[in-house]
């Protein structure tokens, strides 16, 4: 006599042994072997006959699980990855950010003891955008890529908020954290140096992140040619800031 | 009474069928959330049964497109208690549908018009 929950429970043996995982995706397919077999049955079959059609339907686990693969090891190990460093660094950046601008804000006035932590803000900067760029490269969804463009813009305006500090006239620091006396420019230059410099991987990292760029997957000559153009933008901007001097 | 058409279409080459299942469940999705089973024998059932998945692929393309962020599951349960995995569209979903819809009808009208020409 042929029972159909002792079939069921070979049938989901059979599929563990090919290496398809529980609960999901094989809970989602019993679900699909059940109601196939209930359709069987309704239109005239007997139970073994029903199961029978269900399970050759459903098909091989071995050629299941080589198609749950394709869908789950590869993309997901690099995607997770991806994501893990992409919002890692893009945290990090936005730390320092504000970091930055809280309690270390003497970027017009040149201290020496300053210049290290300078020097490591425009590196993290660099990171922090490699690593927007890789989670904009790896998420798919809506959420994420909006929280990366708002992580991108962020950093711009961390940059915009370090032109003003910087072309502001020295005495007046104009900013409402920036406290005490006014700044003494001890080597102007050398602000202004490292100032275009993180500015300049600021739009480097906007250009990157673009909604064209991000949606297509790819540069394009356009993307090229706008990176160009930023480029120009921030070396005429430093040419003005040193020529002043 | 049956449908009698014009010609025998054969079964639909396995190439073709991986080619539309993304398109198909899209579409289907676009109409309102379904589950695994409906949307096998909705396909079946429009296709006239030309066009057979081995029902069990249809998960591994399902997750697929979920971890592509087009579309998104819950769980639930039919009106009799079943236990069901429902599956509804999202708004890059519903981009890659017409993406998809775009490219499809492309390919028909070349294919269309060069037949046309071919028996003028």
């Amino acid at each position: 006599m042929f029972d159909l929950e002792q079939a069921i429970a070979e049938w989901r043996e059979q599929m563990l042994a090919a290496g398809i995982k529980t609960p999901v995706p094989l809970e989602e397919l019993e679900i699909h072997l059940g109601e196939e077999i209930e359709r069987q049955m309704k239109a005239g079959g007997d139970e073994a006959e029903a199961f029978k059609i269900a399970v050759q339907q459903i098909g091989h686990g071995k050629a299941l699980k080589s198609e749950f693969n394709k869908a789950d090891s590869n993309r997901m190990m690099t995607w997770t990855v991806m994501l893990i460093i992409g919002w890692l660094a893009a945290g990090f950046t936005l730390l320092y950010g504000l970091f930055r601008l809280s309690f270390d804000w003497d970027f017009i006035s040149f201290h020496p003891q300053l210049d290290g932590a300078t020097m490591l803000g425009v590196f993290l900067i660099l990171v922090g955008q490699a690593g927007i760029w890789f989670l904009a490269k790896a998420s798919r969804d809506r959420a994420s890529r909006i929280v990366s463009l708002l992580a991108c813009l962020s950093l711009i305006g961390f940059a915009v908020v370090n032109y003003g500090a910087m072309r502001h006239p020295p005495g007046n620091s104009g900013f409402f954290w920036a406290q005490g006396s006014g700044p003494t420019l001890v080597s102007r230059r050398h602000n202004v140096t490292v100032l275009c410099a993180g500015h300049f991987l600021d739009l480097v990292g906007a250009t990157v992140c673009s909604p064209e760029t991000r949606f297509n997957n790819t540069l394009k000559p356009g993307d090229l040619r706008k990176l160009m153009e930023n480029a120009a933008d921030a070396l005429s901007l430093f040419r003005v800031a040193w020529r002043k001097e | 009474m049956h449908i009698v058409s014009m010609y025998r279409v054969p079964m639909i080459r396995k190439e073709l069928v991986a080619a539309s299942a993304e398109p198909l469940i899209l579409t289907l999705l676009a109409r309102g959330e379904s589950y695994g089973y409906a949307i096998i024998q909705e396909v079946k059932a429009r296709s006239g049964g030309k066009l057979q998945w081995t029902d069990g692929m249809l998960y591994p393309v399902l997750h697929r497109m979920e971890h592509r962020g087009l579309i998104k599951s819950r769980w639930g349960e039919s009106e009799t208690g079943r236990k069901r995995k429902y599956y509804s569209l999202k708004e890059d979903g519903k981009a890659a549908m017409a993406k998809h819809h775009e490219q499809w009808s492309l390919v028909h009208s070349v294919l269309a018009g060069l037949r046309k020409e071919q028996y003028v």
